[in-house]
């Protein structure tokens, strides 16, 4: 069921028709915005789903990227959710950062594809792993120090030490976004490390 | 990673969700241009001087012209910008509504031109500083066209060859109003042709630079 809403300026008195989805979506973005966890939740869960189903159609042959893709989405969308103007369309505004991080997806694996490391083609040159290599390889402060400082510093704070996202963005003068999304990336990247 | 970390992500980040403002890019734009405004107009009274007869001219509609023409300008170019800012903005009207002060200023120039016995039209174009008017437009203008993108870097644009093509002229036509201060020419076709050359390389460097300038 739809429902009809005057045009905004340039379109002058042409009614929009726009769909519930889109205006519940909105409703809660502006509650959002002002802080209301609760529908912010609501809003990313529902977001979630919708572009799980885009990004599995638009990542066809590498259904492993979907949900790298999304996560990067919801943490973009996070990051730049002061960005949305309330006049415009939600659902615009998404898929047009969802586009965004897809293209800079396709960019990088393009990049990293080509950059075909030689040594991969013969595994005995690389050189044997002693056993303290390997103890050392899963010592997990050894990991922490191949993360930048930006992954490390939240992950350190948080997790080892124990201190609360507002106490780590305290310690380390970074905001509370940004220990969130540097938790969220280093323990992705200490699972890449770890495989 | 699986849908459950995606769950993870999803509660970590609206818990102490922090609310946000909205309208923070155009406040921004706001404080900025005005601190720039004033720092060019101190630099275009301080070191090309205001013009003599300021205050003889103010009844001249002309010389309300040379300011209203390239703020007008900058008043499109600012919406435009502004809009494409937001990732998913369309951008509505702003677009070829900046067409209508340079179309305005172009009438207005060809009626100067065709009121004028030919042998003195050459004169109204090239004037006696045209040699000078579009650089020094420009150098006024570069403070306005940093401290507008620093403001307009808030956004997150999908279009930013055509922010930073709105932050040129937003910043040119601002650049060119303060010059106002300073220019003593008062005809049509001078300022379409030598303002117009400013605000062209304003909007120029804009468009080349916007790529690189507005990344996320």
């Amino acid at each position: 069921m739809a429902r009809e809403r005057k045009g905004q300026e340039g379109g002058g008195d042409t009614p929009r028709v726009e769909s519930d989805r889109e205006l519940a979506l909105r409703a809660l973005m502006l509650l959002a915005v002002g802080g209301d966890e609760k529908a912010y939740g609501q809003l990313l869960r529902e977001l979630t789903r919708l572009l799980r189903r885009r990004l599995s159609f638009q990542l066809q042959g590498h259904p492993d990227e979907v949900e790298d893709l999304v996560q990067d989405t919801l943490m973009a969308i996070h990051t730049h959710r002061h960005t949305y103007q309330p006049d415009l369309p939600l659902m615009a505004w998404v898929n047009a950062i969802a586009r965004h991080r897809l293209i800079d997806h396709l960019r990088s694996r393009r990049r990293t594809t080509a950059l075909h490391d030689p040594l991969d083609d013969f595994p005995d040159l690389a050189g044997p792993r002693s056993d303290e290599a390997e103890e050392a390889r899963l010592d997990v402060e050894a990991l922490l120090q191949q993360l930048p400082a930006h992954h490390r510093l939240p992950l350190l704070h948080t997790r080892l030490r124990g201190l609360s996202v507002a106490e780590a963005s305290k310690v380390t003068g970074q905001s509370e976004s940004a220990i969130k999304v540097g938790v969220h990336r280093g323990l992705k990247a200490l699972a890449a490390l770890v495989k | 990673m699986t849908s459950r970390t995606t769950e993870d992500l999803i509660r970590q980040l609206a818990e102490g969700l922090q609310p946000v403002r909205l309208g923070g890019l155009t406040l921004a734009l706001r404080r900025n241009l005005l601190l720039a405004a004033l720092f060019s107009a101190a630099l275009a009274v301080g070191l090309l001087g205001l013009r003599q007869d300021l205050l003889q001219v103010l009844d001249e509609p002309m010389l309300w012209v040379k300011w209203l023409y390239p703020l007008s300008l900058a008043l499109i170019a600012w919406r435009l910008a502004v809009r494409l800012a937001s990732p998913g903005a369309d951008p509505g009207p702003w677009a070829w509504r900046i067409a209508l002060p340079l179309t305005l200023m172009a009438a207005l120039a060809l009626v100067s031109l065709f009121s004028t016995p030919t042998e003195s039209r050459a004169g109204l174009l090239w004037g006696q500083t045209w040699d000078v008017c579009t650089v020094n437009i420009v150098l006024l203008s570069l403070p306005l066209f940093a401290a507008t993108c620093r403001a307009l870097r808030q956004g997150a644009t999908v279009r930013p060859r055509l922010v930073g093509t709105g932050a040129g002229l937003l910043s040119g036509g601002v650049g060119a109003a303060i010059y106002g201060l300073h220019c003593p020419e008062m005809a049509a076709p001078f300022l379409l042709v030598w303002n117009g050359l400013a605000l062209l390389l304003m909007a120029l460097m804009g468009a080349a630079l916007g790529p690189r300038l507005f990344r996320w």
